[in-house]
Formats: C-alpha cells, sequence, structure tokens
C-alpha cells in the first residue's frame, strides 16, 4: 500500500486488519503476523519438538494463511481459524517427514531430543517434548490446547479411541518421568 | 494415575507460556514467498531457459549426425551450448535464496554421470540411447536450477 492516511496512522482492530489483508494489504498482514507468531510457532514447536521444523511450519502457515485469507468470512475467531491451520500443517509436515510410516509402524519408540527450555517452562514443556510423537501430538492438542479428541481424530486421521488411549499413554508416561526426577 | 498428579498437572498446564518468540526472523522468508513480483519474473525466465534446451535437444537428436560427423565435435557443442544455458540460469537467479544448501553437491553429482556418458559416447559413438542420456542430465541440471530457486507455493 502506498502514501500515509490519517486511517493508516490509527491503531487498527484485528477485524480491520483482517479486511485490509484480504484486499492485499501486506502491511497490514503483517501486524497480523506479528501479532500471533509466537502463538502459531509455540504450538508448532511443541508439536514437533524440533526448533528448525518448527521455524518452517510456521512460514508455511502464514504463507498458507495469506493465500487463503479471503476465505476467512468471520464465522469464528480468527485465531480459531489460524490455529487449526497451525495444527493441520503441523500434521501434514510430520507426515511427509522421512519415517513417519516407521515410526508410527513401531509404534513411536524414539524419543525426541530436548530442546533447550527456558527455566520457567522446563517442568512440563521438556518432558511433553520426550513423548513419542503420537503421544505428544495428542496430548498438546487435547490437554494444552483444548481440541476434543473427536476433532483431534479428524485432524490426524486416526481413530476417536486411538486418540483417548495416547492421551492416556502420554499421561502414564509423564507421571513417570515426573515421579521419578 | 492419582488424582494428585491430575492436579498437579492441570496447575503446569495453565502456566505453561502461550506464546515463543522464534530464534531468527521469520518474516522475510514468508515475504519472499507470498509477494506476486517474485513468483512471476523468475519462473518465467526458467521456463523460457528449459523450453530453448527442449527444442535445441530435440534438434539435435533427430539431426545431429549430420551436422556433426565428428562425434568429439558433437559432444563439445552439446556440452557448450548446456554450458550457457546453465549460465543464463545462474544469473537470472543471482539474487533468489535457494530453497534448499545442498543444490551445488546435486549440480556436481549430474556433471559427474554427464562426464562419464561423455566418455561412454566417445568409446561408442554410434549409439543414440547414450546420447539422449546426456541431454536427460544436462535437462535434469536446468530443472534443478529451476526448482531451488522457485518459491515454495504450497495448498492447503
Amino acid at each position: 500500500m502506498q502514501g500515509s492516511t490519517d486511517e493508516d496512522k490509527a491503531p487498527l482492530n484485528e477485524e480491520e486488519l483482517i479486511q485490509r489483508a484480504q484486499r492485499g494489504d501486506l502491511r497490514a498482514y503483517r501486524i497480523l503476523y506479528e501479532a500471533y507468531v509466537g502463538r502459531v510457532y509455540a504450538l508448532a514447536l511443541r508439536l514437533l519438538a524440533e526448533r528448525h521444523a518448527a521455524e518452517d511450519v510456521t512460514q508455511e502457515v502464514f504463507i498458507k494463511v495469506w493465500k487463503d485469507i479471503g476465505n476467512f468470512r468471520g464465522d469464528s475467531r480468527f485465531f480459531t481459524w489460524l490455529h487449526r491451520i497451525c495444527s493441520l500443517t503441523t500434521i501434514s509436515y510430520l507426515r511427509k517427514q522421512r519415517g513417519w510410516m516407521k515410526r508410527v509402524l513401531t509404534g513411536d519408540s524414539a524419543l525426541p531430543e530436548l530442546v533447550d527450555t527456558s527455566p520457567s517452562q522446563v517442568d512440563l514443556d521438556a518432558y511433553v517434548q520426550r513423548l513419542p510423537e503420537r503421544a505428544r501430538i495428542v496430548f498438546v492438542l487435547h490437554a494444552i490446547e483444548g481440541y476434543r479428541h473427536e476433532d483431534i481424530a479428524d485432524i490426524c486421521n486416526m481413530a476417536v479411541g486411538s486418540s483417548k488411549a495416547q492421551f492416556h499413554r502420554a499421561k502414564q508416561l509423564l507421571q513417570e518421568w515426573m515421579s521419578d526426577d | 494415575m492419582t488424582e494428585n498428579f491430575e492436579k498437579s498437572l492441570r496447575d503446569k498446564i495453565s502456566q505453561l507460556p502461550r506464546n515463543t518468540v522464534p530464534d531468527r526472523d521469520l518474516w522475510p522468508g514468508i515475504e519472499m514467498a507470498i509477494l506476486p513480483k517474485k513468483r512471476t519474473l523468475l519462473p518465467r525466465l526458467a521456463v523460457a531457459a528449459s523450453l530453448i534446451l527442449a527444442v535445441t535437444t530435440a534438434y539435435w537428436v533427430v539431426d545431429v549426425r549430420s551436422r556433426y560427423p565428428n562425434n568429439d565435435q558433437l559432444i563439445a557443442q552439446l556440452s557448450e551450448s548446456h554450458r550457457q544455458q546453465i549460465h543464463a540460469l545462474e544469473v537470472a537467479f543471482k539474487n533468489t535464496d535457494s530453497l534448499t544448501d545442498n543444490w551445488q553437491q546435486q549440480i556436481g553429482d549430474l556433471d559427474r554421470a554427464a562426464d562419464a556418458i561423455k566418455k561412454a559416447l566417445r568409446q561408442d559413438p554410434d549409439n543414440t540411447a547414450l546420447l539422449k542420456m546426456l541431454t536427460r542430465v544436462y535437462q535434469q541440471q536446468i530443472d534443478l536450477l529451476e526448482r531451488v530457486h522457485t518459491p515454495v507455493n504450497p495448498v492447503i
């Protein structure tokens, strides 16, 4: 967008920013990006347990959202819509990674490396990152992000019972590890 | 699962930070992928280069023997033309970030494959299959250069 008007200088609310972004205003979209990048990255990092992958997915999410923002009708909150795109993109990213099928078939036995964490989040986040992949995804989406098992089953293409079983497994592992320390 | 653990887990979850700042600035990569001017000009150049190579290659494969009875001369001409195409693409993509870090290594691998085919062609000058193989390797190099310099265009 060229030039500067009084409207440009006034603080914009989210709805206005979305409308501008829908008209192709990259500056408005960047403000939305700045507002939500931390939340998108936090979710991607918890699901992936790997910083570089989380950065890649965060970029992919905001590229997708820009391309698809014209379809956002405001039926839900913008962040709810963005959050779902982030979850779907992250799961899709995991599926594309080499070894996805192997990890699934062998029951997720490998533990990911721990990501450095700040002292304030060292407890739970560090343990969550150690969870096997599917258990981690279900735990993050259900316990931390508030998704229903039915929604997780839909996003991850698994049975509702599997989602519940993975959640139970995640809690068992967390209890075991946290009681050991 | 004890009640104490469930409560402790709920407390810890409620204290988790909902925001985490990435270590690097992710916006430039996003901007590069969504800006229209970055998405249109370079692929057009790449497509033009590919078309030129494809047409040139087809012409050579059909008519090459009559034009270059000497096999070494033929290989030299083919290689020189390809070198010029690669150079033109490298110039076009000079200021464009690549999507992968190891594309030069892949180009090098294809170079070595081309060298092996050229060596075989010198020993078997009438082998049209080898000639086609050489042009395919050259086309792979062109395709690789295009792919690694074209912004991603994902679909939800």
